[in-house]
C-alpha cells in the first residue's frame, strides 16, 4: 500500500480514466468521451495524451486489455478495450479519499460553500 | 470541402504516428489513428470545419508532446530503470568464478611454478641418461606437474566442463607443445606426449556418455574471446617461471615470487566479470612477471656466467617493448571480446 501511496497525487487525466473505466470497459474513443463528460467538458483528452496514460496505465497494471471485443460484429477491429484491474481500482480509491479530505480541509476553512455531503 | 479536410487530418495524423518509437506504434499507432478519425468526425459533425481546424491545433501539440515523452521513455528513463533493478547485468558482464572456483583455476600456475623449484633445488636425482621411461615419467617434476593437469582437466570434462577448466586445458596443450619437441633423460616421445591427453578427454567422455563438455569448451571459447589472452598468459607465464638457464644466486626467491604474480593475475581473471578487468588482471600478473625476470637478469650477468661477448643490446627496453606489445595485443583481445559479449546478448534479446 505504501508502494501505492507513492503514485499520488494523480494527473487530473490519469483519475479521470481509472473513473471512467470503472463504469465497465470501454474503447479508446469511449474512454475520451467519458472523461469529457463526467467533468462537463472541463478535462478534455486527446489521443495523444490519452495513449501516454493508457500505456503507463497498463505498464503498471492498474488497467488490462480486454482478449475478446464485447461485441464483434458491430465493431470496429482496431478497437481494444480497456477495463480496470483490483489494483487500479485501489489506486483510484486511494486518490478518491485524498481529494476527499483536500475537500474537507477546504471545507473547514470555509472555502467550500456548497452542502454537499463529504 | 469537409470530406477533404477529414482525410487530410487522418493522413497528417497517420504521419505524426510514425514518429513514436517502434514498439509503441506497433502496438497503439492503428488503435490512435481511429480514435483521432472518430473525434475528427464528431468534431465536424457537431461544430463544423472550424472546429476540426482548431481540434487540429491542439492535437498536434499534444501529438508532438506524446511523441517526446515516448522516446525520452524509451531510451531513458527505461534504460535507468533498468540499471536500478539490475545494476550489474550490463551485456558484457560474466558471472565470475567464487574464489575457491578461482584458486582450483589458478592451481597449475602455482604447481608448475613449484614443479620449477623442485627441478632447480635438484632434490630428485635424475641422470641424464638410463633411467627407464616409466620411472621418468613418474618421478621428472614436469611430467608430474602434466599428471596434475590432466587429471585436473579430467575432473573438469566430467563435471560439464567448467570455467575453471580453461585453466588445466591450456596448460595441458602448452604442455603438449612444449614437450612433443623435447629430448629428456635421452628419450624423445615426439607426438606420443599427446596421448594421454587425448586418453584423458575420451575416458572422461566415456564415462560422461555425453558430448556436453566438449560442447561446453567450444562455446566457452566462442563466448568469451579473453580465454585466447588466457592462453598467452599460460605461454609466457611458463616461461617467466621457468628461468631457464638462469643461475642467479637467488634464484629460487625469484621463482617463487613470480609464480605467486603469476598464480594471482590467472586469480584475478576468473575473479572478474568484465572483459577488460579479465585483460587487466593478465596483464598484471605479466608486469609483475616481466619485472622479477627482468630484475633478475638485471642483476645477474647471465653474459659473463656463460662466457659470451659484451653486446649492444639493452636487455631491459627489450624486456619492457616486449611486455607492451604483448599488453596491447591483449587489451585489444579484451575490446574484441567486450564487443562479441554484447553483440551475443544484443541477438538474443532480439
Amino acid at each position: 500500500m505504501d508502494d501505492l501511496h507513492k503514485r499520488l497525487p494523480l494527473s487530473p487525466a490519469a483519475f479521470s480514466i481509472l473513473l471512467a473505466l470503472k463504469d465497465g470497459e470501454k474503447h479508446g474513443y469511449a474512454i475520451l468521451r467519458a472523461v469529457s463528460e463526467q467533468s462537463d467538458e472541463a478535462v478534455k483528452l486527446l489521443p495523444g495524451t490519452l495513449y501516454n496514460l493508457l500505456k503507463r496505465m497498463l505498464d503498471q497494471g492498474w488497467i488490462e486489455e480486454l482478449e475478446e471485443r464485447p461485441d464483434p460484429a458491430l465493431d470496429d477491429e482496431r478497437r481494444r478495450y480497456y477495463r480496470l484491474t483490483g489494483l487500479g481500482e485501489t489506486v483510484a480509491s486511494l486518490e478518491a479519499e485524498r481529494l476527499a479530505e483536500l475537500v474537507r480541509t477546504a471545507r473547514k476553512r470555509g472555502l467550500l460553500t456548497s452542502q454537499g455531503e463529504i | 470541402m469537409s470530406l477533404p479536410l477529414l482525410d487530410f487530418s487522418d493522413q497528417m495524423c497517420r504521419l505524426l504516428l510514425q514518429a513514436y518509437p517502434g514498439a509503441f506504434r506497433e502496438r497503439f499507432a492503428g488503435e490512435m489513428a481511429q480514435v483521432f478519425r472518430s473525434l475528427g468526425r464528431e468534431t465536424y459533425r457537431r461544430s463544423g470545419s472550424g472546429a476540426v481546424v482548431r481540434l487540429w491545433l491542439s492535437a498536434f501539440w499534444d501529438l508532438a508532446w506524446a511523441v517526446v515523452y515516448q522516446w525520452w521513455v524509451t531510451l531513458v528513463r527505461q534504460r535507468r530503470e533498468n540499471m536500478q533493478t539490475n545494476p550489474i547485468a550490463p551485456r558484457d558482464r560474466i558471472e565470475p568464478l567464487s574464489a575457491g572456483q578461482a584458486a582450483i583455476a589458478a592451481l597449475p600456475f602455482l604447481a608448475f611454478g613449484i614443479s620449477s623449484l623442485v627441478s632447480k633445488l635438484g632434490l630428485i636425482p635424475l641422470g641424464p641418461d638410463g633411467l627407464p621411461l616409466w620411472q621418468v615419467l613418474f618421478v621428472d617434476p614436469y611430467l608430474v606437474f602434466n599428471w596434475l593437469v590432466l587429471i585436473g582437466l579430467g575432473a573438469g570434462i566430467l563435471a560439464g566442463f567448467p570455467r575453471w577448466a580453461y585453466s588445466y586445458l591450456g596448460w595441458a596443450l602448452l604442455f603438449g607443445w612444449w614437450w612433443s619437441d623435447m629430448r629428456f633423460y635421452g628419450y624423445w616421445l615426439g607426438w606420443t606426449i599427446w596421448l594421454p591427453l587425448l586418453g584423458v578427454f575420451l575416458v572422461a567422455l566415456l564415462i560422461r556418455r555425453s558430448l556436453q563438455p566438449l560442447r561446453a569448451m567450444v562455446n566457452g571459447i566462442w563466448h568469451d574471446w579473453t580465454l585466447l589472452s588466457l592462453g598467452v598468459y599460460i605461454l609466457y607465464g611458463h616461461v617467466y617461471m621457468l628461468y631457464d638457464e638462469n643461475h642467479h644466486p637467488y634464484l629460487l626467491a625469484f621463482i617463487a615470487a613470480t609464480t605467486l604474480a603469476a598464480s594471482l593475475g590467472a586469480w584475478g581473471y576468473f575473479r572478474s566479470a568484465y572483459p577488460l578487468r579479465r585483460i587487466l588482471a593478465l596483464v598484471g600478473g605479466l608486469l609483475l612477471a616481466t619485472g622479477l625476470s627482468m630484475t633478475s637478469y638485471a642483476t645477474w650477468d647471465y653474459r659473463a656466467y656463460y662466457g659470451l661477448p659484451e653486446s649492444g643490446q639493452n636487455d631491459l627496453l627489450v624486456g619492457f617493448v616486449f611486455f607492451a606489445a604483448l599488453a596491447l595485443l591483449m587489451f585489444g583481445n579484451g575490446l574484441l571480446a567486450r564487443w562479441r559479449l554484447s553483440r551475443g546478448s544484443r541477438l538474443k534479446e532480439t
